[in-house]
Order: C-alpha cells, then structure tokens, then sequence
C-alpha cells in the first residue's frame, strides 16, 4: 500500500507592495512543486474593446487612464502606432526630445517609488516602507525628493502629474517655455545627486546568488538607451521591428489570471524591463550612469532579479541626467506637434515603460476611426517567466516554514515590480503542502 | 519666504469607483462654498502627493470613503494628528501600493504631518467600477462639507 500523499498549500490573498489587486498561490506535494500561480484578479478593464468606434485623436487621452504610474508610456506607445498608421515618422527633434523629457520623468517617478517605497524594505528587513521610515528617515526623504522631482517633470510638460493632458498624436497641444524646464533644473541637479548616492547604496545590499533563465527582451536604440523607440531585439538573437511583433508574441488565457499571458513563439517565456534594458543596451548609458554602473560591480549582462534594484538605480542615474541635458538644449518649435492625417491602415509603436517594453497596435478606417486596437503590457510579458522565478525559489526553499517561504516568494514577485493594474484585461500568495 | 498656509482640505477618492467619490464630493463642496480662503486639493490617484500638499500647513483636513461594515453613509471623525493609528486600521487594502492612512504615518515617521490632522470616513456602500454615488452617501456629502468648513474656521480664527 502506498503512503497517502502529503500536500502543502501556501497562499496569500493580497500581494503587499505591489501595484495592483493580486494573489499568488503555490502547491506542494511530497516536498515537490505541484502548481505556482501569480493570479490577477483585479476585473478585466477591456480598454481595447472600448477603443474601437473612438476618433484615433483621442486615444492617447483615453489610454492613459490604463496607469497611474505609468500613463505617459501608454500615451507614448499609442501615439507611435497610431502615427506609424498614418505614415507619419516623429524620430527627431524637438518634438521627440520633449518626449523623451516626459518619458524621463515617469521613469523617475516609478523607479524612485520602487526602489524606496516597495523594494527596499525586503532587503532592510522591515515589513514596509513605514516601517522603515522610522529607522532610516534620510532614504525615505531621498525617495521622496526623487519622485518629486519626477513628478515636476511630468507637471510642467504634460499639464498634471498624474493622467497628463498635454501629450497628442503627432507631439503636444502645448510646447512649455524654455524658463519653465530650466526652472526645474536645480531640483533635478539634486535628484541626479540622489540617484547617483542610490547607485551606491543599493549595490551594497546582500543579494541571493540567483541568475534567471528567460530570454531578455528590450528595445535598441541607434541614438541612446532605450526609451520612446527602436527594433525589438533580445539575448536570443531576436531582431524585429514593432510591426513584426504580432508575428513573434502570443498571448494566452489562463483560468487563474485576467491578464493574458505572453510567451515568445516557438521559444517560451521571457523578461522584459530595467534587467533587460540594461543587459542588452549598458552600453548605450550615458557616460555616468555607465560609469555608476561599473562602480557598483554590475556585471555586463545581469540576470539575478535581486540586482533590479541597482539597475533601476542606474536608471534613475540616467533619466536624471538626460532630463538635464534636454532641458538645456531645449528650443520650443514653432508648432508643438507636425500635422497627422487619418488613412485606412494598422500601426505598432512600441516603448519602454518604467516596467518594460509596452506594444501597442491600432488598425485604422479611412477617417481615423479606431477599427481594432492590441495592448499588451509588460507585467503580461513577464507573467510566466515571474511563475518560472517562484517555482524555483519554492524549490530552492522547501524546507522553510509557510511564513518565510511566502515572503521569499512575495519578495520574488516585488523583484519584478509588476503592475497588475495594467495587465488587467490581471495579485493574492497562497502555498499548498502536503 | 512663502507664506505659511493655515489649512488645506483634501479630498480622496476615485470618482469612477461609485461611492469612493465621496471625499472629493465633500472637497468641491467646500471649494464652492468657501472659495480662495481654504486650499483644496483632490486626491486622484497617488497618495504619497498628500506630503506634499499639506506641506507648511497648520492644518489638514481628510476626507474619504470607507468599507468598515458600518451604515452606508455613516460618518466618521478620526484625530490622526496625536497618537499613530493601530497597525489594524493603516494596513488595510488598497488598489495602491501607498494608502492615505499609510502616506499619514510616513509623514509622522519623516516629522512632516502638520499639528492637526482630522479625517471624515464616509462610510460607503457600492464601489463597483462606473456606480453613481448611492443615495445614503449622497445624503450626508453637504453636511459633511459643512462640518469640515466649521473645521476650517476654527484654524483660521484669530485665536486659532
């Protein structure tokens, strides 16, 4: 007769510290991995549903409600494609830079509120930034004078900081002043301070000797890092353009998850993000945050999800001093945007969110009515490779109690800082054993 | 140097979420009723922007919905600017990584909550994704505004 199987079943209903309503859920049985599940059970939002019938002027505006944290990238991805359907190429100039100013300052936001507020407490040992709050004062304020001068950033461009409305097909409804960005040059002179002294902190955190297996995916740019353009190229040998994207990512539905799930054809699962950017681009940094970069010890190609926190800190490095150098070659145009005319026709645009690369495709009618529209998000992209991670901390962590084999399976996930409000078309920790 | 702002009334919420709109209903309220004399600030999205609108101020007045099992439309008045709040009350669920209650004790942790700090807690019923406000939520929003305008003059009497 054969011993009764012993099952171990380890949940949490609310994922802390992330973005999002979510739960994950890990099965065990005998002293093996059974299931591993990052579930996403905030309501399916069917943004690209509404979108069809709409004029393709308003989807930037409409799209950005998608994020709070990240609403500039969806404006940027949508205005791309839509751009791209109607033959219109925005690759330079003034135009493009004020993009890329904005783009740096929801960068700014995002990674400083990651690295302070949600990820840093799981390696000082404290349940939360509050809590951590307490003891280290000087990192919070840091935290906060970074994201404030994010947030400044997309104030004085898009017109608010959260949901701007400034950004539209074809460039801006309204160019700002020189004297309005350089008047935010000194707070980002310190931010850039800040961010350079976050490069040296976070890189002499203790970090698991972790190195993830899936395929990293990023932008290339020919002109920089990459932010509001480029091919689709990964680690793999994969080298598209955003039209091509369609052909190479399928996304499926699972049961567990109201976010679809997006996995390469023919290759599985990979990782889009701050690892990705910088594993595949370090060499296209500025030179000070390349050189941050080396000082803290970060090899040329990072796949330990541990170390996002320092790569995310070379990133604020960056966003900081781009921003600098385009405020003070600023020059507002005659006219804040080129003329985009309406045709039959689809178009991709592609950038990278603070999260990782965001696809989006809109297929147009004759006069810019919005036929079919395809969003899909990092934290999708990530979804499976972000399970494949939990699988192997469980594996690696069998013996521990259910109490700290949660929080090691939650710090895992925060490595990757999913948004699961976005995915949502998509968190909870449950772990079952037996 | 700037001047010193005496009080600012901030309004929470999501007013695509039903009765989560609540708090910047009250906040309207009290900008229409009491004009440039009292800074209002609305709330929308990121939490942690509550640092930076009370920053200065003598005082902060909070309003937002609440899911606390007690009569929809039931009001509650918490003094948030003695005593931090029991760990219960500040780590309940939010939609984001950052709640009010949560932004109220990182600033009392960096010494950035003003003196006085009240919130009203409106008790809510139906936060469905694109609800109207329900008609007991309705039915106390101009009370509410009232209460927080008496709140408001008191610190912004001579005496106060």
């Amino acid at each position: 007769m054969s011993a009764p199987r012993r099952t171990r079943t380890i949940r949490t209903d609310y994922l802390a510290r992330v973005e999002g309503e979510g739960a994950m859920y890990v099965e065990l049985e005998d002293g093996a991995v059974r299931d591993v599940r990052l579930r996403i059970y905030e309501p399916p939002r069917f943004f690209e549903a509404f979108l069809r019938g709409r004029a393709y002027t308003e989807v930037p505006d409409l799209v950005a409600r998608i994020c709070g944290i990240c609403p500039i990238a969806y404006q940027m991805s949508a205005a791309r494609a839509i751009e791209d359907a109607c033959g219109v190429t925005i690759d330079d100039g003034p135009i493009r830079d004020l993009r890329r100013l904005i783009y740096c300052g929801e960068w700014i936001e995002s990674h400083s509120l990651h690295v302070y507020m949600l990820h840093a407490p799981d390696y000082l040992g404290y349940p939360g930034a509050l809590e951590m709050a307490r003891d280290h004062p000087d990192l919070l304020e840091h935290g906060l004078a970074l994201k404030k001068a994010g947030n400044a950033l997309i104030t004085a461009i898009g017109g608010r900081e959260v949901h701007p409305v400034n950004v539209r097909v074809g460039g801006f409804y309204r160019m700002p002043a020189r004297a309005e960005l350089r008047a935010l040059r000194d707070p980002l002179a310190r931010a850039r301070e800040i961010a350079l002294d976050t490069v040296r902190w976070t890189s002499e955190l203790a970090f698991p000797d972790v190195e993830l297996a899936p395929e990293h995916v990023a932008l290339r740019d020919p002109t920089g890092y990459p932010i509001d353009l480029g091919r689709i190229v990964s680690d793999g040998g994969l080298d598209i353009g955003p039209a091509q994207f369609d052909e190479h990512v399928v996304e499926e539905q699972v049961e567990h998850s109201t976010a679809l799930r997006a996995r390469l054809r023919a290759r599985g699962s990979y990782l889009t993000g701050p690892l990705a950017r910088y594993s595949l681009g370090a060499a296209a940094l500025r030179p000070l945050a390349r050189e941050a970069a080396r000082e803290a010890g970060l090899p040329p190609s990072c796949h330990n999800p541990f170390q996002s926190i320092v790569v995310r800190a070379v990133e604020l490095v960056q966003a900081t001093d781009e921003a600098l150098a385009l405020i003070e070659r600023y020059e507002p145009p005659d006219r804040p945007a080129v003329e985009v005319l309406p045709r039959r026709g689809a178009g991709h645009g592609v950038t990278e969110a603070p999260r990782g690369m965001l696809y989006h495709r809109y297929e147009l009618d004759d006069d810019g009515t919005i036929l079919d529209a395809r969003i899909v998000p990092p934290t999708s992209q990530n979804q499976r490779a972000i399970e494949e991670d939990m699988r192997a901390v469980v594996q690696r962590h069998l013996d521990l109690p259910d109490d700290e084999l949660t929080l090691r399976c939650e710090q895992a996930i925060r490595n990757h800082d999913p948004c699961i409000s976005c995915a949502t078309h998509f968190l909870t920790l449950t772990v079952a054993r037996g | 140097m700037a001047e010193q702002r005496a009080v600012v009334v901030i309004g929470i919420g999501n007013e695509l979420r039903g009765d989560d709109c609540a708090g910047l209903e009250v906040a309207r309220r009290v900008r229409a009723r009491a004009g440039p004399r009292i800074d209002v600030f609305e709330a929308r999205g990121d939490q942690l922007s509550l640092l930076q609108a009370w920053d200065g101020c003598r005082a902060a007045v909070l309003i937002d919905a609440v899911h606390s099992g007690a009569a929809p439309g039931a009001v509650h008045r918490l003094d948030l600017g003695g005593a931090p709040l029991d760990s219960a009350i500040s780590r309940h669920a939010t939609t984001h990584s950052v709640s009010p209650l949560d932004a109220v004790e990182l600033a009392r942790a960096l010494h950035r909550l003003p003196p006085q700090v009240v919130l009203y807690a409106i008790e809510g019923e139906d936060f469905a994704l694109g609800a109207s406000v329900s008609a007991s939520v309705r039915c106390v929003l101009d009370s509410v505004a009232r209460a927080v305008a008496r709140e408001c003059e008191r610190v912004l009497a001579p005496s106060g």
